[in-house]
Parts: structure tokens; sequence; C-alpha cells
């Protein structure tokens, strides 16, 4: 076990400024920055679980923050009266996430069936169909135009739709969700499903039940998807087919990419990086082509850095470390998986 | 240490810097937003769009009581989500201080939503034509002088009983707000006069394959209602002609709109297109002097552009138009939350290309609108020639306010006469 | 309804099941030879179309513009191998992900330079209109042709396949890639081969769907998840499981939309993901 100290005060000075730094940026780094980092991290998060820690690339996580956000949206207060079941916000929060949990596991029932690129397959065409279902069914769905005028709830007096609120809600949700899941890599079950995830065969034969175990980790991937599809609802005030399209979802799947799928952070640094580009690109390049560029950065990063922004600063880290001497030559403590090819 | 301690340095560094990072805003120039669909099917729509309010701002060389207009576009696709990200780049990452748009009427109906979270900008309309966004929960910051899509119909269903003599029909439309808004228009009309619409068709906006429909298409009926939009109506005509056509069609406005028209370059498609009538706050050969000089100036600005000015260049141009007057009444003072430029907003009357055009107490303007039928020109063009005009359309299409919403809000099922 | 409707919906089927063929077979040849889920396929799909619709406004032939899209979609192809996929051999996730960044850039560059507007390759005179048929009336020559050429294109895909030794190669290294290498052929170039012939019927594809339908943004998206569920439904690697999917994508998707319109389109999704959950290898899928 190496001394905590250094990396302990890393992460102190880093939840220090997180917690300062709204009181000093301008809204617009607030929200449409930070805020939105955290949302997208927060999805991008169940994706990383799964594809980190379990070895499994599942393109419908945005489905099931999508449909969280859709069902809080029916049984929530917007602005299409005629449509819909306004329950208070407790229990439109409590539908949502048991919406987005049921259906996240319906996915892993599913997904688990098959392997590698198949999984990949079928969970694109699963998101796919959903948003082809939600873009005709009018009763539920609101087909084209979807869900409008909706507001995050007043909590005690405060008003959650005001942006040093919302971003201390979705600051709390984020780094909650972060800590669960890099505590649920040290337990059992996490340790059992990366197992899973390096030799599926052989945790058989130990007598560990594969199926179950994968489809709990999409059941966990499922509420992690789903509080981020509520905050994303919030963020935005609206859900409709466009919300959960397949660009959408390919845009998860960019930013776990970017940030990393080995370690649970890279959810949120390829989020913040993404979110950056996207606001800053247009300094660089004409913005309508944003989507070239992103997939430029993309293929660099599949071709040179496997681990994504993470992996490179861990990769610079290390040369640090090799060259301040051998009093830091310690080893990580915790395996840190890798996510490797499938032979 | 070392590399930790320069690590933190650069994060503090970087997150003081942050705070005094901000865009610089030149004092003097006027920032305003354009939403205009130039992805996806309705395209041609949008480019139509951007040449309606370059002409009214060219009218004014830009420049409104002394200050410079800086004009932003923001791409969208017809979806609502596209305009709401694209007003929200608008606003947050080019400051714009006045929203016109969007194109498309689903856009429409969440850009209102959108306006009442963020009050200190305005938004006017471009040619959204869905009816709810200013009848059923305006915002008091939406403001729309072009005519909605039930209004735009206005005479067509009368005609196509009364004078066309179609007694049964059946609809192909556009799953979406503004085709529902269209059939409701359409078929208030021809309901009332006795007509009998037996079957309806619906499909989704970018729709390629139209085989099945065709096929669905019913036997024994007069005439086949049509309202696609953009590239739908063209990849339709084109189907529909190489199956057979086997009845007439009524059109949508749209559906025949010049940006469909100038498209139809193939013989077999425009001897077929030829006749058909339909309704639209445009006309392609009214003698009007005040209109032709809107036609003229149309075609000098544009010699690239569609033979006649479409219905998305009157819309953006009529909005336009409405924002720098009542931009030059209040001398292009936005202050205090914009309020008094709200106010000369509601009051303000635009001289029209067919008249002048005043805002009802939801923010809503009224129209003339227009029969049309298509006629192939000298020039070898087709246009939608004038066969006659309604003066004073209003949003309730002269009903009684409360008669008119108990027809219901457009969607698949309003109006039936099966 | 009646035998009228039933009929043409069943050559509305059989013409879009050509025109899912055409496409689909050379994804599942890319897909069974090399293991590559080539997610970029769409857009050498439209990128075909374009290059097709180009050469049709400058020869007015549209031979020459099937020719042009063909090549064109096939060069794209064969670049996309040698340049990115062949530097990760046998990583398929890894290649996959990059095909997705290929489909990003692609698709991008092409609204840049053709813009959001919807074009159509004019068919010929000769084929437009229609024919009348028994039983249903008039039909669509050019949607005639469209089965006809994909029966050519069947024809001539089993011909190289049986008949030549490349197509011996093809087929060997669909069943077991290692001992092909171990026979000392040439695999790689075998390799550049099946990325070209991919390109070229996805490219042909996009010409024939640029003529039958439109060319415009999104029909990349909308070609490429059709075709995945006619691989996934005809397994990888085999033309004729190419052709059993492409039926049965198109019949699911003609008669859903012709009897319960509200959501036929949703049936191709549900069918893939039936047929996966049940068959995770697809139905004429080899075991590994």
């Amino acid at each position: 076990m190496t001394d905590p100290t250094p990396q302990f005060r890393l992460w102190l000075t880093a939840a220090a400024l997180l917690v300062v730094f709204p009181l000093l940026a301008p809204a617009f780094w607030v929200t449409q920055i930070a805020s939105q980092s955290f949302i997208l991290g927060t999805i991008a998060l169940s994706l990383v679980l799964l594809a980190g820690y379990g070895g499994m690339v599942s393109l419908a996580q945005l489905a099931v923050a999508g449909v969280a956000g859709y069902f809080a949206a029916y049984f929530g207060v917007h602005s299409g009266a005629s449509l819909g079941i306004p329950l208070p916000w407790g229990l439109t929060i409590l539908v949502g996430l048991a919406a987005g949990i049921i259906f996240g596991t319906l996915v892993g029932l599913i997904a688990v069936r098959c392997q590698g690129i198949y999984m990949i397959m079928i969970t694109l065409a699963m998101a796919v169909g959903l948003f082809y279902l939600a873009r005709q069914n009018l009763g539920f769905f609101n087909a084209y135009n979807g869900f409008h005028g909706i507001k995050a709830p007043v909590v005690l007096g405060l008003d959650m739709r005001q942006p040093l609120p919302f971003y201390y809600l979705c600051l709390v949700c984020a780094g909650g969700l972060y800590a669960f899941v890099v505590y649920l890599g040290r337990t059992p079950f996490g340790l059992a499903l990366q197992g899973v995830r390096d030799d599926a065969r052989r945790m058989r034969t130990l007598g560990f039940d594969v199926e179950r175990i994968r489809v709990m980790a999409f059941a966990l991937a499922g509420f992690i998807a789903a509080v981020g599809g509520l905050l994303r609802l919030w963020y935005g005030g609206s859900i409709s087919p466009g919300s959960i399209n397949a660009g959408a979802s390919i845009t998860i799947l960019i930013i776990a990419i970017l940030g990393g799928m080995a370690k649970p952070i890279g959810a949120f640094a390829g989020a913040l990086l993404f979110v950056l580009i996207q606001n800053f690109a247009i300094d660089f390049i004409d913005r309508e082509r944003f989507n070239t560029m992103i997939g430029l950065i993309l293929l660099a990063i599949i071709l040179f850095l496997p681990n994504g922004a993470v992996g490179l600063a861990e990769s610079i880290r290390e040369r640090f470390r090799v060259a301040s001497g051998p009093a830091d030559r310690q080893p990580e403590s915790g395996a840190t998986p890798e996510v490797r090819p499938k032979p | 240490m070392k590399a930790q301690r320069v690590v933190l340095s650069a994060i503090l560094a970087t997150t003081v810097g942050l705070g005094a990072f901000a865009p610089s805003v030149h004092a003097q120039e006027l920032r305003v937003g354009v939403l205009a669909t130039l992805e996806g099917s309705l395209t041609p729509l949008g480019h139509e769009a951007l040449r309606g309010t370059r002409l009214a701002l060219s009218e004014v060389k830009e420049t409104v009581a002394g200050r410079k207009i800086t004009l932003f576009t923001a791409p969208t696709n017809a979806t609502p989500d596209s305009a709401i990200n694209g007003a929200r780049r608008l606003i947050e990452q080019d400051k714009v201080e006045i929203i016109i748009g969007p194109v498309s009427g689903s856009e429409g109906l969440a850009l209102v939503q959108f306006a009442k979270a963020n009050p200190g900008v305005s938004f006017v309309n471009g040619t959204a034509a869905a009816p709810e966004a200013t009848y059923r929960d305006p915002a008091a910051n939406f403001f729309r002088f072009n005519a909605d899509g039930v209004m735009w119909q206005a005479g067509l269903g009368t005609y196509a009983h009364n004078d066309l003599k179609y007694r049964r029909v059946a609809s192909l439309v556009n799953d979406y707000s503004f085709g529902w808004a269209q059939m409701k228009g359409f078929s208030m009309e021809f309901c009332r006069a006795g007509g009998r619409i037996v079957d309806r068709l619906w499909t989704p906006l970018g729709t390629t394959d139209f085989s099945s429909l065709i096929a669905r298409i019913p036997k024994n009926i007069d005439a086949l209602y049509v309202m696609l939009v953009g590239a739908d109506a063209t990849n339709f005509i084109t189907q529909y002609v190489q199956a057979g056509a086997p009845v007439p069609l009524i059109a949508g406005t749209n559906t025949v709109d010049q940006t469909v028209l100038a498209t139809l370059t193939r013989k077999q498609l425009r001897d077929f297109i030829v006749g058909t009538p339909s309704a639209s706050p445009v006309v392609d050969d009214w003698t009007d002097a005040r209109y032709q000089q809107f036609v003229a100036a149309y075609r000098k600005a544009y010699p690239d552009g569609l033979p006649a000015p479409a219905s998305a260049a009157l819309g953006y141009y009529l909005n336009t138009k409405a924002v720098l007057s009542a931009l030059a009444e209040v001398k292009g003072d936005l202050s205090g939350n914009q309020q008094k430029f709200r106010a000369a907003l509601s009051k303000v009357q635009v001289e029209g290309p067919a008249g002048p055009v005043k805002l009802d107490e939801n923010r809503q303007g009224d129209a003339t609108i227009f029969l049309t039928t298509v006629k192939s020109g000298g020039d070898g063009k087709l246009y939608n020639s004038f066969v006659n005009a309604t003066r004073g359309v209003t949003q309730t299409m002269g009903m009684d306010r409360s008669a008119f919403m108990k027809l219901g809000v457009p969607g698949r099922e309003t109006v039936q006469c099966p | 309804m009646d035998v009228k409707f039933f009929l043409t919906v069943v050559l509305n089927s059989l013409t879009l099941a050509a025109l899912y063929f055409i496409v689909a077979a050379g994804f599942t040849l890319v897909f069974g030879l090399m293991r590559v889920l080539n997610l970029a396929h769409g857009a050498v799909y439209l990128l075909g179309a374009y290059v097709g619709f180009e050469v049709m406004q400058a020869t007015e032939s549209w031979l020459l513009a099937a020719a042009g899209g063909a090549v064109a979609a096939a060069l794209f192809g064969v670049f996309m191998h040698v340049a990115i996929l062949s530097w990760m051999p046998g990583q398929e996730l890894r290649q996959t992900l990059a095909t997705i960044a290929v489909s990003l850039i692609a698709a991008d560059l092409m609204i840049a330079n053709w813009g959001g507007l919807s074009y159509q390759i004019e068919v010929p005179d000769l084929l437009f209109g229609s024919l009348p048929l028994p039983g249903l009336g008039r039909y669509p020559i050019f949607r005639l042709t469209l089965i006809g050429i994909a029966i050519a294109i069947g024809v001539l895909l089993w011909l190289l396949l049986n008949r030549t030794k490349l197509g011996m190669m093809i087929r060997a290294g669909v069943d077991d890639r290692d001992m092909l290498a171990a026979m000392g052929k040439n695999v790689p170039l075998v390799f550049i081969a099946v990325a070209g012939l991919g390109g070229l019927l996805a490219g042909l594809g996009g010409v024939v769907g640029g003529s039958a339908l439109a060319i415009a943004p999104g029909e990349d998206a909308r070609v490429l998840l059709s075709s995945l569920v006619v691989v996934i439904v005809g397994g990888m690697g085999s033309v004729v499981g190419a052709a059993m999917g492409a039926l049965l994508v198109g019949f699911a998707e003609q008669f859903g939309l012709a009897y319960t319109p509200t959501y036929g389109v949703v049936y191709t999704f549900l069918i893939m993901v039936a047929v996966l959950a049940v068959r995770p290898r697809g139905l004429f899928g080899a075991a590994t």
C-alpha cells in the first residue's frame, strides 16, 4: 500500500477547487461547461463501468438515460398540459430512476447474450429502435415534438434551476457516483466483474454465475445513466426523439474514448474535453466542421493513445515519476484495469 | 512531488484565468441570431429563409439607429432539439440579443418554451407555422408576424369541394406539428363544405421511400391532399408519377412551394404538376404593385435564387422587417430587459408585400392568403398562379375563439369527416 | 386490404431487398473475411452516390455514373483499410471504433462539400415511368430494374467466389483465416481486394439508391443500420446469408409500413434484437 498522502492531497485540492470554482467563474463556465461536463460525464460513466470493468461496450447507455428522462417528463410538470400525469417532484424522480434501471437491466438481459462487436451492434440497434419508437408514438412519447418547458424542482426553498445550486447538484451526483464506481471496483462484486472481463470461462469453472454478474453490471450502469438522464432533462428543459438518436449515442462513446475507458475518471475527463472542444474549436476551425475535428481527434486517440486522455496523463505522470528518482518509484495501489481487445 | 506541484499550479492558474476570460462585445454592434434549417430535408427552405432575412437587412443597409447589425447563423435540421441547441449556441457563444427563426413548426414549439426560460432575449419567428406557438401557451418574448399553418390553407378546402367538385379525398401528410396544422386548415373547410376524407396517411419528415404509402392510397377517391415539405415533396412527386399518378393532387402550402417546383426539371413531372391547386401566403404572378416590388427586389438580389420568393423568404423577410422597424422606433435601445423594444414590437405595423401586418393579443400576426394553381411560365419554369386572395385571415380563421378551440389542437385525428 | 395491394407490397419488398442486398453483400464479405465491422460502410455508400451524381451531371450517362460512384467508393474502402485498419490487425473493437471516427469525418466533409440539399440521380428516360403488370396495375420500371441489377450482382458474386482463385481464397479465409496465411497465400493482397470489393458494391448501391430514392445526409446512417440488420440476420461472410437477410428485412420493413404504418419502422430493429438474442452469431453465421 503506497503512502496515500500525495494522492490524497491532490484529490483534496481538486475537490476544493470544484467547490470554490463556481463562486469565481462567470455563469457560462459554471453551467455550459462545468455542469454539462458533469452530466455527460455521468452518462459516460455508466459506459465506462461496463466497458472498463466489464469489458462490455454498450451503445445503449444514452437510450437508458433517455428513458429515465422521458418517464420523468411524462410524470412531471411540462408545458404540454394535456399529456402526462404530473406528480410531485420526489415521485417524478423515483419514477424516472426506476424506469432507467428497469430499461438498463432489460438491455443487459438481451445484450449479454452477445460478445464484443456483436454487443455493440445489438445495443446500437436497441438504441435506434427506441428512437424510432419515441418518434412514432404519440400517446406516451409525444412523437416528433417530445416534451418541453421542464424545470428542475425547488427543494426546500432552493431553486435548482439557478446556475449555482444546479452546479452543486451536478457536482454531488457526479462525485458521488464516481466514488461509488471506484469503490465498486474493489468490492467482491467489482473484482468478480473484472474477472469475468478477463476470463469468463475460468470464472464459470470457479463457480461464478457470469450471466448474473454481467446483468447486474448493466443494472448498476442503468442507475448511473438514469441519474445522468434526469440531470440532462433539467439542464435542457426538454426531451425529444432527437435527444436519443444514433448521433447522441455515439457522442457518449466518443466521450468515453476521449477520456479513456480504463479508469472511471476517464468519463469525466472525456466529457470536459468534449465540451471544451465543442465550445472553443471555433477559434481554430470553421464552427460547422466540429464533427470533422472530433473525428480526427478520435482517430488519433484510437491509433496512438488507446487509453485516452487519462492514459496519456498517466504516462506523463510515469515519466515525471521516473525523472524524480527512486523515492517515488512505487506501484499504484489496486489493480487498475486496462481495456484490452478481445482476442 | 515537483510534477504534482506543477500540475496543481497549472490548474489553479487556469481556474483564476477563466474568471477573467470573456469575449469582448463591440458596444455599437447589434448582434442578431438567425436559426435556419441548413441540414435535413428542409434545407432548401433554410436557404430561402436566409435570403428573406438578408433582403430585409439590405433594405436598411444592415444599420439601425446608427448601430451596425451583425448576423449570426445557427443551422438546424427541423428537430426540436436542434433548434434549442442552435438558440443556446447563439445566446451563449455569440451573445445575440435577438433571435429570428426558426423554419419548422416543431422547432417553433420548442423555441417558445426555450424563450420562456431566456427572458433576456427577444425571439421573433422565422416561418415556423405550428399554431400552438402563439395561441395555446404563448411566451411574452416570442413574436410571430407571419401566419400559421392553419391560416395558410384558408380557402383551399372550400375551393376543392365547391369549385373543383372533389367529394372524396385521402391525405398524405408529414407527421409533425406543421403537417397537422395544414391538415386541420384544409379539413376544417373541406369537411364543413360536405366533403369526405376517407383515409389519412402520415409519414415522418425525411421519408425517401414512398412506395408503401403510394400503395396504400385508396382507389375510389377524387383527389389526394398532399402536404410534404422540402425534399420529401420532390421525392414523392417523382415516385408518384413513376407509379402512374392515379389521382390529381390538392397541394398543401409547401408541396408546390417554389423550393419544390424549382426541382421538378423532368418533363413528365412538370406536365403532371401543372394545374395543382394550393393555398399560400405567397403567389408568383400577382399584379399588385407592392407585391411585385417585393418579387422584383428578390430577383434582383438573388439571380441564382428561386424563380420567385417562397413562403420561407416571405416569413423571414416580414419578421426581420418587423424587428428593424421596432428597433428604429426605440432608436436601438435594448436596455431595461428590452421592455421598450418589445412594447414597440407588439404595436408595430409592418408594411408587408401583401399588405400591412399587425399582431393580436398573443403576438400573432394576421395575413392575406392566396389561392393558387400551378402554371408553366413562358420561360419554361413552373409558377404558382393567382386565383384569388383572402384578406385579413386571423388565427381563428374567422371563427369565434371558443368554437375554434373546440376543433382541437392540431394532431393526427383533428377534424374528422370519414 | 386486397390482392392488388398485397402484390404491390411484395414487389416493393423485393426492390428494397434488392438494394439492401447490393449494399450488404460488400459489408458481409469484409466482416466475414477481415472480422472488421465497418461502421463507415454507410459513408462509403453515400460517397458513391454523390460521386455518381457529379458524374451524371457531367456526362448524362447513368452507366458512367454507376461506374464512377463504384470506383470512388472502392478507392475509399481500400484507403480506409490500408491507411487505418491494417495497423490494428486482430483488434476488432479498436477497428470498429476507428471506422466510427472515419464515418464522422467522412459524413461531415460530404456535408461541407455538397451541403444539406437532397439530390437525385436522374434515371434514363427508358427506365422512367411505369409498366402495367398483371394483377397489380402499373409499377415503376426502375424498381423492377433494381431487382434485375441485384440478381446480376448476386450471380457475378457467386461466380467470383466459386469459380475464381481469388474467390477460393476469400472463402477459405472466411472459414479459417490462420490456415489461409499458413498456406502461404498473399493474405494482405486478398484483404485489399475484399476491402475494394466491399467499397465497390457499396458505391454501386449508392448510385442505385440515389436513383430510386434520394441522396442526402442521413441516408448513410439509414443504409448502415439496415445493412447491419441484414448481416446480423444473414450471418457474416455469407453472400447467400446476405440475400436471405435482405429479403427478410425488406419484407418486414415494407409489410410493416404497409399494414401497420405507425410502428413499421421499428420492426427492423425488433428483428435484429430478436435474432441476436436467440442466435448471437446470426441465422447463417459460422460457429466462430
